[in-house]
Formats: structure tokens, C-alpha cells, sequence
């Protein structure tokens, strides 16, 4: 887990849009988990920019496009 | 306001009676009287029709005439050739000839600048050839016509069919 | 129609082939399965397809087929159909995309390089996890591939056979035709591109006669076409035609060629090069003729003939001009034994100036295809023989193939004769010859024995 204040990348996942193809849990299976609903979701709510190219590959992977990269600058709550 | 509505209302009545006089001019076979309702810089066209991505629609979904593979992209001349290749009685795809109605509606005045006038409407051409060859051809057509000395022409015709393949063996129809 | 007749069917030597050939259900279903499965069909030209993603549909028999570019820019031919329930993955003419998700189940398969290892491979399955427990093996799931592809200067051909001989054998030396008809004016091969746009229309005649019309069917042409000369719907106008560039004293067509075995025939040889006509436009006859420089020197140079301008036709379906002009191509794509879909090209120099692209496109478009002055009058005889010879009476009388029968003369080509006289169906005779050894199942090592 990071802590917080770590990372500088943030998984979305449009609920709506996921269908459980579940390739984001091949690209990367210790970031991504399907809920009780079949539907992804990410094991913490940010991860280290070194980590982009594998979360890039993760998010093209999948079909319906349920998944985007969000880059989140700016000092977080104190 | 009323007299210019009045003014349009019989500008489209014209139009319309035009229309239908050319449609009787060529299910009538009067081919040489339907060219001499046409400008001599006519341009006559017929995009195909591909099917796209609705994000594609607008850019692609029919080829551009002027640059790309239509049914017709041409001027008088070739029509004037359509008309002579008809006359010849030789002209097999036509000779018999066929039985055709041309139903032209919806018409409405798109532009009205002085003596000249942008039109939309749509067409149905029912074709009906030798015994059990039947073929409909429905769309939309955009025109531009002049008011000269002898009434109105037409300068510019844009058909859509309504087709992607065409499900007729031949175009040998003026439209 | 009982399969051991099929050797009744087919006269070469006398000239007489039945009428069963182009009208009877049960030799179609056989022509779908031995015939379009397995022969080299054209499929497209890779100017359709010119970045990554870009993908056309095309047709294989009668199939819908995709032909794309990948993410590293390799092009692939797949069958358009979902390996779940069948559903057309694309009914889209044109697109770039290096993803196709089915609309019925979701299921994806993509070209991209980097996210697959073979191009057409099932990307994903919804609900893979609690549907499929994670246990469906999307290797084996992709969208079908055609056995092989061949890219032939820029055209493109597919085979669904994965016994079919290489393109080069299948072609054999009628290559030269088709190295033509992939090259521009002046003979730069490749130097070609499809103007966008496929002419694509139904007509209510077998797929064959469409084919024997330009693999050497001269005869037909003045009775069919007496309406065009009238009208001067040529190049040159009303004016007499006059072409540059034939020989002096050469008549305008000395003989046609056909290759026994391997079925392809021409109209016209390799030897004589027709000339191009004198155009209404000065600068289309200034065009070519510099073009026309330009590739006598280039010819010399590279050994290559002077002729195969066509019209011409590849076993089985696919029919073409070769220019230098006109330069158009066609396949006649089956869809029962009494309808076929025919698909047209036309195909301008990639470097020619805008307004000889442009006077050449509108001739073709005036010349060619539904709205073609002069293809209208074949269509019409192509429609109404075959419904006169699907009746009980008229079936049972063949057709007569004896044109030119005994008179031809070895080719300097490979397997090729060419015929004595201009007008010949020796073309059409090993045509059919070629039709039957395909359709009674010949393996391909038979197919190719002595060719």
C-alpha cells in the first residue's frame, strides 16, 4: 500500500463501462480486483509515476474502455 | 410578412411545377426537351454511400464528388451522350425500354438569392423493365437553378441514393 | 446434379460446354467449397489501407472479410465474423481501428502488436472471470485468418487454402499482366493508388459470365456495344481513334492469350503494346505520351514486354485493364448460381497531376460500372442469358465455345498459346477446363503438374 501523500497516478474506473474482461487484472494483478460485482477496482487509490507504463498497458488492454490514467498534482490534504 | 410569404408560396409552387414537368418530360422519353432544361456548365452528381462510425459521419459517409468514385460526377456533355446512346435503338440495357415514374416531393426553398435558387427534395424512381425487373430508387436530391431569358434551368444536381450496394444492375436512368 | 457428371459438363476439344456450368444449385454449393475456399482471390489495394488501424472490408466468395493494417503496419485478411455467435465484428466499409468488439457479447480482438501476438487475436471476454472461470483459452479464439496472403505490388491477394500453391506458381507467367496492372503510366510498379470509393452492385447473372467477358471475349464487342461508337464516348471524342505508341501498321488487336493450365487469359499478348489513344484533352495525350517514353526505356532496361494491357482475367473471378490506360479493375463475387455482387476499382498513377487524376476518374465513371455507358449493355446480356438458360428445355442444350477452335500457336509464355485470330474463345475453353479440375476436387499437386 502507498501512504499517503505517495504517487502521483490515480486509476479511474467508469463502473458502467466495465464488463469484466478482467484483462487489467493480467496486465497488472496485484493493482486491479474484480468486486462482487464483476466489476474493477483498484487495490489503492494511487500509484508511483514509475509504475506508468505498466498502468498504460493495463488501461489499453481493456475493451470498453472503462479505464483512464489521472495525473494528480498539487500538495495533498494536510 | 404576408407578401413575402405569399411570394415564396409561389416561388415553390413553380419550382414544384417544374419539377413535375421534368419528371413527365423523362417518363415520357422527351429526353432532348428535359437537356434543354439544363445549363451548360450543369454539374451532375451521385456520391456512393459508405457506411462509417458515427464519429465519421459527416467527413465520410459519402465519397466527394470532384474527387473520388461516385455513380454519376459529370456535366452536360456526358448527359447530352446518355441521351444520343439512348436514341441510338441499339442501346441494349435500355432498348426495350424501360417503364419509369419519377415521384419528386418535399420540396422546399433553400435559398433564394435573385434569379437563382438552391432546392431540396426528395426522389422516388420506380423502374420497371422488360417482364418481372422491378428496382426503386429513393433519396435525397439538392438543386441549384437559374432564372434566364426562357424560364428556369437547372444548373447543379446533387442525388443521394439511398443505397450502399446498389441493388440494380444498371444507372441507365436520368434522374 | 449428380458430382459424377461433372466430367460430362466441360468439351474443351469440342468446343461444347452445358449450360448446367452456370445455372445448377448443386455445382454452386461445389464452386463455394472447392473452388472460391481454395483459389487466390483479390482482396483489395494496399492504398485502401495506408496507416496503421486503417481497415476496409472486402468480400472473399461470399464473405464478408476485413483487411487491415496492424500496429507495426503488416496487413492481415479476417474472416468478419464473431467466433462466439458469428455476428459481423465490423459493418463498417471503411475505419481505422485496432479493435473490433463484437456488438452482440462484447467479445474483442484486436491488431495491435502490443497488446496481442497475433493480429486478430481475442482480446477479451466479458465476465471472463465468474462466466468463464478465467479458463477460456482467447488463443484459440481469434477471428479466422486466411491461410496466406500475397501482396503483388500493392494488390492484394488471400487464399483460404493452406495446401494452395504460392501466389507466384498460381500466377505463373501471366504476372505480367498483373505487374501492369500494379504499376503506373510509365511503369513504376507500385506507383498506383485506388481512388477511394468501390463500386459495388448486384447483377442477376452467374459470377462466370462476367469473368469470360474480359478474359478474351473480343467477339462481343461490336454487337454488344454498337450503341458507344456512335455516341463517342472514347477518349477521343467523336473524333476517328487514333492511338500513339502501337506499332506502325499493327492492327489493333493481333491475338489474345490463354494459359492452358492455369486458366488466366487476355485479351491481347505481350508482344504488342496497343498504344494510347489521342484524348480531347491535349494534356492527357502530353501525359501519356511522356509516360509512355518513360516506360519503353524502363521496359528495355528491365526485360520486361511491351504488351499485357488486357482486358484480362485471373482464374477465377477477378478481371482487370492494365493499362496504361484504362487501368480498372473488378471482381465478380458469387452470391447463388443466378446473382453475383460485382466490386469495382479504378486505379490512377499516386503521382499524377490533380486534373489528370480527375479526367481520368470521371471517364471511368462514364465508361464503367452501373453508370457506365458501356458496361450497361453487358450487364443486360449477362442478366437475361442466364435466366433464359435456367429453364428444364434450355438446360439441356450447351452452349457453343467452337470460336476459334483449333487455331492457335504456341506463347513464348510459360503454358500460354495465343490465337491465331483476335477473336477466340480458346480463353474461355481453358477457362473451364480450369473451372472443372477445381470444382471435381484435383489436389493441388494435380493443379499444378506441368504448368
Amino acid at each position: 500500500m502507498t501512504g499517503p501523500g505517495e504517487g502521483v497516478l490515480r486509476v479511474v474506473v467508469e463502473r458502467d463501462r466495465c464488463q469484466g474482461y478482467a484483462n487489467c487484472l493480467d496486465a497488472a494483478p496485484d493493482v486491479f480486483d474484480l468486486d462482487d460485482h464483476d466489476v474493477a477496482v483498484t487495490g489503492a487509490d494511487r500509484y508511483p509515476a514509475a509504475r506508468r507504463d505498466e498502468l498504460e498497458r493495463a488501461v489499453d488492454r481493456c475493451p470498453a474502455r472503462a479505464l483512464r490514467l489521472q495525473e494528480i498534482t498539487g500538495c495533498p490534504p494536510a | 410578412m404576408y407578401d413575402e410569404a405569399i411570394e415564396r408560396l409561389l416561388l415553390r409552387e413553380e419550382v414544384t411545377e417544374f419539377f413535375h414537368r421534368e419528371a413527365d418530360l423523362l417518363d415520357e422519353g422527351r429526353y432532348e426537351e428535359w437537356l434543354d432544361l439544363l445549363t451548360e456548365d450543369l454539374r451532375y452528381t451521385m456520391p456512393l454511400r459508405l457506411n462509417v462510425a458515427a464519429d465519421d459521419m459527416m467527413a465520410r459517409s459519402a465519397t466527394r464528388a470532384g474527387e473520388e468514385v461516385c455513380w454519376f460526377d459529370e456535366g452536360k456533355e456526358t448527359l447530352r451522350q446518355r441521351v444520343a446512346q439512348l436514341r441510338t435503338g441499339l442501346h441494349w440495357a435500355e432498348e426495350p425500354l424501360s417503364r419509369v415514374s419519377h415521384l419528386v416531393t418535399n420540396v422546399r426553398l433553400l435559398r433564394v438569392e435573385g434569379d437563382e435558387i438552391d432546392v431540396s427534395c426528395r426522389f422516388v424512381v420506380h423502374r420497371n423493365r422488360v417482364a418481372a425487373e422491378t428496382d426503386f430508387f429513393v433519396g435525397r436530391r439538392r438543386d441549384t437553378m437559374r432564372r434566364g431569358p426562357n424560364g428556369w434551368q437547372l444548373s447543379r444536381r446533387e442525388l443521394l441514393l439511398d443505397q450502399n450496394v446498389l441493388l440494380a444492375k444498371n444507372l441507365t436512368l436520368l434522374f | 446434379m449428380d458430382p459424377n457428371r461433372l466430367g460430362e459438363l466441360i468439351d474443351t476439344e469440342g468446343g461444347v460446354i452445358s449450360r448446367e456450368v452456370f445455372v445448377d444449385e448443386d455445382l454452386f454449393r461445389i464452386e463455394l467449397e472447392q473452388l472460391f475456399a481454395r483459389a487466390w482471390l483479390f482482396v483489395g489495394h494496399e492504398s485502401q489501407v495506408p496507416e496503421p488501424g486503417d481497415f476496409v472490408t472486402s468480400r472473399l466468395g461470399t464473405e464478408s472479410v476485413l483487411l487491415t493494417r496492424d500496429s507495426e503496419g503488416e496487413l492481415h485478411v479476417l474472416l468478419n465474423s464473431c467466433r462466439h455467435r458469428g455476428m459481423k465484428v465490423c459493418r463498417y466499409d471503411e475505419g481505422n481501428t485496432l479493435s473490433f468488439t463484437c456488438p452482440y457479447h462484447g467479445w474483442s480482438y484486436s491488431t495491435d502488436g502490443a497488446l496481442v501476438s497475433v493480429a486478430g487475436e481475442l482480446l477479451g471476454v466479458p465476465h471472463f472471470r465468474p462466466g468463464y472461470g478465467g479458463r477460456l483459452d482467447r488463443s484459440a479464439w481469434g477471428l479466422v485468418p486466411v491461410a496466406r496472403l500475397a501482396n503483388h505490388h500493392g494488390l492484394v491477394f488471400a487464399t483460404w487454402d493452406h495446401d494452395a500453391a504460392p501466389f507466384d506458381e498460381y500466377v505463373g507467367d501471366f504476372h505480367w499482366w498483373l505487374d501492369n496492372l500494379a504499376s503506373s503510366a510509365s511503369g513504376e510498379l507500385g506507383a498506383i493508388t485506388a481512388v477511394r470509393g468501390v463500386q459495388k452492385w448486384r447483377i442477376r447473372a452467374n459470377w462466370k459470365f462476367v469473368a469470360e467477358n474480359f478474359l478474351g471475349d473480343n467477339y462481343h464487342g461490336p454487337p454488344s456495344h454498337a450503341s458507344v461508337d456512335a455516341v463517342g464516348i472514347g477518349p477521343g471524342g467523336t473524333g476517328a481513334e487514333t492511338r500513339h505508341g502501337a506499332a506502325p501498321g499493327q492492327r489493333r488487336s493481333v491475338a489474345s492469350t490463354s494459359f492452358v493450365r492455369l486458366g488466366h487469359g487476355a485479351t491481347g499478348s505481350v508482344r504488342y503494346f496497343m498504344g494510347y489513344p489521342a484524348f480531347e484533352e491535349p494534356e492527357l495525350t502530353e501525359y501519356f505520351g511522356r509516360a509512355f517514353e518513360a516506360r519503353t526505356a524502363r521496359f528495355e532496361a528491365e526485360g520486361r514486354p511491351v504488351g499485357a494491357m488486357g482486358p484480362a482475367t485471373l482464374f477465377p473471378s477477378m478481371s482487370f485493364h492494365a493499362g496504361p490506360f484504362p487501368r480498372a479493375l473488378l471482381v465478380a463475387h458469387p452470391i447463388s448460381p443466378w446473382e453475383t455482387e460485382v466490386w469495382r476499382w479504378y486505379l490512377v498513377d499516386a503521382d499524377a497531376p490533380p486534373e489528370v487524376a480527375n479526367w481520368l476518374r470521371r471517364y471511368y465513371l462514364r465508361y464503367s460500372g452501373p453508370a457506365g455507358l458501356v458496361e450497361q449493355d453487358d450487364m443486360e446480356n449477362w442478366d437475361y442469358a442466364t435466366e433464359a438458360s435456367r429453364g428444364t428445355i434450355a438446360r439441356r442444350h450447351p452452349y457453343n465455345y467452337q470460336l476459334g477452335l483449333g487455331m492457335t500457336q504456341p506463347s513464348t509464355l510459360r503454358g500460354a498459346v495465343e490465337s491465331d485470330y483476335f477473336m477466340t474463345e480458346e480463353n474461355a475453353r481453358n477457362f473451364y477446363r480450369r473451372w472443372h479440375e477445381f470444382v471435381r476436387g484435383d489436389a493441388w499437386s494435380a493443379l499444378m503438374a506441368e504448368t
